[in-house]
């Protein structure tokens, strides 16, 4: 899944490290994340778009379930 | 993170326990070494490996939780490591995997052992018949609280 982590993340000037610890996760699953390898659980989606004040489609694009 | 400072304190002590017990285990075995069956080189040193290698286990698990609970910084760190998600579906995926690969081997190899020796046989069905048992039951326990 496509996510606008990156952009996010590089607009605050955050580090994977600083966001995961922020979120709750490693370093690896925001690596994860950012990639596209690992879709977040809801509670995870949740809690990094209530970070960056974004709603959780705002964040993650799911136009790949919706074809 | 309370719960959790919580859950590492009782953690140390169990394994503070659990690492006196096991060497008091061998020290027992050691000093009653006489009036055990004699075993060959191999066994003991087997026997040797597996109290070592707990021991070796509990101090490792020991020492990583007495290093977590040292700073609030630790304690988060090591909180996140052990609750992340992708972490615990790696693990997931891995075990039902390694759950069927063996289910699979120990499948073929009694069927294989049936036909060279029959204690061999025994054993191995033995061993699939727990795993059998163990996995219907481990499912129904995930199922009722799932």
């Amino acid at each position: 899944m496509k996510t606008k982590i990156p952009e996010l993340r590089k607009q605050r000037k955050l580090s994977q490290e600083e966001l995961g610890l922020a979120v709750g996760v490693t370093r690896q699953t925001i690596t994860s994340l950012e990639v596209g390898k690992y879709t977040a659980s809801l509670v995870l989606a949740y809690k990094i778009a209530r970070y960056f004040g974004l709603t959780i489609e705002e964040v993650f694009d799911f136009s790949e379930l919706e074809e | 993170m309370d719960t959790f400072q919580q859950k590492v304190r009782t953690r140390i002590i169990v394994l503070t326990v659990l690492a006196v017990v096991v060497a008091l285990i061998y020290t027992g075995f050691m000093l009653y070494r006489s009036e055990l069956p004699i075993l060959n080189s191999f066994t003991k040193g087997f026997h040797q490996g597996i109290f070592f290698g707990l021991e070796l286990v509990i101090l490792g698990f020991l020492v990583q939780n007495i290093k977590g609970s040292r700073s609030e910084a630790a304690l988060k760190k090591m909180h996140i490591e052990e609750n992340d998600e992708r972490f615990s579906l790696i693990i997931q995926k891995t075990a039902s995997m390694t759950c069927l690969v063996m289910f699979a081997a120990l499948g073929v190899a009694t069927v294989i052992a049936g036909f060279l020796n029959a204690a061999v046989f025994f054993s191995l069905l033995g061993a699939l018949l727990f795993m059998v048992i163990l996995f219907y039951a481990m499912w129904m326990y995930f199922a009722r609280r799932n």
